[in-house]
């Protein structure tokens, strides 16, 4: 180990100064390619199955829980309006 | 009846992920990510089922043309766009630690989103061509034209190789725990009743539509106003 004047361990001794110094090779490695967490993609399989099912009944059942309102308010207003017309008919008949 | 449906089909899949996450091994070579399996080919065969609805209904309305078909065949291709959806959420993610990528452009994989597209297609058309006879017989034959890729997804593996798995085949599967075989069962049961759910559902809806629509054309030549 490098010391300077006082006789101190010098910090950037063994620091590589240049690119040769720091030449890195990559060496691949038997079973080192699990770039995907099973877990993970296990759970958001299931997370996109159960929201797009429930979302779908439950967009459903709302959508036809407002059809059948509507479907009920214009059976009455069209009774009603029978009821009204077909006095009227019949009076202008006789 | 339809809400106790929903409660058998609830306590199914409650079982089915108590099955699938507490019964099942884990598989040696793929890991957990394998338990995909239980529900990406219920899933797959869910489609088949809204697809073949939706060529029973486009047939029988071709052929006699009433509400009632024109209904479970629109349902139909509903029920298989979403379950082909999901078929193609949770195959790439399978994938993509099975193979190392999400996605190739495998028989399989590549009849499966063409059939995907055709009843998106089909939705499409019913939802932007209006609901003339016309329109529905042009969207039928498009149901019936849509069913003939079925069974190409099928024997797609057996007949053209690729990369996706045949793990259930008429020789026997390659599942050889038992408790393997009866999750997938469950599977197949949860989803089978998720189908018909989503079916009957949608079913219901375009009915109810249908009258609708009746009732807003009395409700005009009356002259009663939106109220």
């Amino acid at each position: 180990m490098k010391t300077n004047s006082l006789g101190l361990a010098s910090f950037h001794a063994d620091v590589p100064r240049t690119a040769e110094d720091r030449a890195t090779t990559f060496r691949p490695v038997t079973g080192g390619d699990q770039m995907q967490s099973g877990e993970r993609l296990l759970v958001e399989a299931y997370a996109a199955i159960w929201i797009v099912l429930f979302a779908l009944i439950l967009l459903g059942w709302r959508r036809q829980k407002r059809i059948d309102a509507r479907v009920a308010g214009l059976e009455v207003a069209l009774a009603k309006a029978r009821a009204e017309v077909l006095p009227t008919k019949k009076a202008e008949a006789s | 009846m339809f809400y106790g449906l929903l409660a058998v089909t609830a306590v199914c899949t409650l079982w089915t992920i108590h099955a699938i996450f507490l019964e099942a091994p884990t598989e040696a070579t793929m890991g957990i990510v394998q338990k995909i399996f239980y529900f990406h080919v219920p899933i797959a065969y869910s489609m088949y089922l809204g697809a073949t609805a939706c060529f029973v209904g486009s047939a029988g309305y071709l052929y006699n043309g009433k509400q009632g078909w024109d209904s479970l065949a629109r349902a139909g291709a509903e029920v298989a766009v979403v379950m082909g959806l999901l078929v193609m959420i949770t195959g790439p993610l399978w994938a993509a630690k099975a193979w190392g990528v999400y996605w190739t452009w495998d028989p399989r994989l590549t009849t499966q989103m063409l059939s995907v597209l055709l009843y998106v297609a089909y939705l499409v058309l019913r939802l932007f061509t209006g609901d003339g006879d016309a329109e529905r017989r042009f969207a039928a034959a498009l149901g019936v034209l849509g069913a003939a890729n079925l069974p190409i997804i099928h024997f797609s593996v057996q007949k053209w190789g690729g990369t996706h798995p045949a793990v259930i085949t008429g020789k026997g599967g390659g599942l050889t725990d038992p408790a393997m075989v009866s999750t997938l069962m469950f599977g197949f049961l949860s989803f089978t009743l998720f189908s018909i759910v989503l079916l009957w559902s949608r079913f219901r809806i375009d009915l109810s539509s249908s009258r609708l629509a009746d009732l807003e054309q009395q409700a005009l030549e009356l002259g009663i106003g939106e109220d």
